[in-house]
């Protein structure tokens, strides 16, 4: 149990107990969840890199993250470890080179770990999986930092912490 | 030398495409944030480049947070992600909420008509923050002030052809 980690994202009250309207219309959860309070400061940014660090499947060959709170630790973890760094967007953009995928476009052969802030539905690691899945990859590894609801992922779900741990 | 480095590798990795023989140009920097390396070394010359008074880096979308994140990583600088320009919400702000005490560096991939600039120098500014600086990766302006903000910049598309 990362209990520094723990503390210190206690101090910071990123779980509070109230009831917060899911995005996409899925409902309400009893926890407000703010993960990317934690990073604006750049030692809480480094200690969630140094605990995560110890958490990653050590066969994978890259790393893809979705939505604000999935890029800076997924940055931090791609350079630490250099493994390439997979930006999947919610949708296509309209310009560039379109498509879902910046940054590394992974291929066939490739072993992928998902990562997000917080896992409620799991329908933002299940739209992650498809796009990487879409190019041939293999999901090795679905990480989150808190992990708020009991959706479904296709492999087991590895997360730092519950809410009730964080209050 | 870093910038040396970088520039074989931005070109290598074709980061700018020329269309046609009048200069016009398309310009991919994300791409290159698929190498650790490179994404590395855009962290280390961004943190030299960017005033050293900084206390605090804002960044929006992919194209800026995580080149502002390696960099406020290893300059040990505050972190502020400013949601997407199409967010209706009301709270713009994520990570580091900028006080009157900050002075803000914006960084982002490309420097074009400034729209992102301005948007996320609104979003700071709001709170009080001041905004002293702004860094971007390929600087398609011609100018290297944006609105009273200095802006510099890593390269200019020519150097990457």
């Amino acid at each position: 149990m990362p209990e520094i980690l723990r503390d210190k994202l206690r101090e910071l009250k990123i779980v509070c107990r109230e009831p917060t309207k899911l995005k996409n219309e899925m409902g309400i959860s009893e926890y407000y969840v703010d993960v990317k309070a934690a990073y604006g400061d750049p030692a809480v940014l480094a200690l969630i890199g140094y605990t995560l660090d110890s958490r990653l499947n050590k066969e994978a060959t890259c790393i893809a993250a979705a939505g604000h709170g999935g890029i800076s630790p997924a940055t931090i973890l791609s350079v630490k470890h250099s493994l390439p760094l997979t930006l999947i967007r919610d949708r296509p953009k309209n310009h560039g080179r379109g498509g879902m995928i910046d940054g590394y476009v992974p291929k066939e052969g490739d072993k992928a770990i998902l990562f997000d802030d917080v896992f409620t539905t799991g329908g933002s690691l299940r739209h992650m999986a498809e796009v990487v899945e879409g190019r041939g990859a293999e999901v090795v590894q679905c990480l989150v930092v808190v992990k708020r609801g009991d959706g479904r992922t296709k492999i087991p779900l590895d997360y730092l912490f519950t809410p009730e741990q964080l209050i | 030398m870093v910038k040396d480095i970088l520039r074989q590798r931005l070109r290598r990795l074709k980061v700018v495409k020329e269309i046609n023989h009048m200069g016009e140009c398309t310009i991919d920097v994300q791409k290159a944030y698929g190498y650790p390396e490179v994404l590395s070394l855009l962290g280390y010359a961004i943190g030299r480049a960017m005033p050293p008074e900084t206390t605090c880096i804002a960044a929006c979308g992919y194209g800026g947070i995580t080149p502002a994140t390696i960099t406020a990583q290893r300059q040990q600088k505050h972190l502020t992600l400013v949601r997407p320009l199409d967010y209706k919400g009301s709270r713009k702000i994520e990570g580091h909420t900028p006080t009157k005490k900050d002075k803000v560096t914006i960084v982002d991939d490309i420097l074009e008509h400034g729209e992102t600039l301005d948007y996320i120098a609104k979003a700071v500014e709001g709170n009080g923050a001041k905004v002293i600086g702004c860094v971007v990766i390929v600087n398609q302006d011609e100018n290297n002030i944006y609105k009273g903000m200095p802006v510099k910049h890593l390269f200019r598309p020519e150097d990457l052809v």
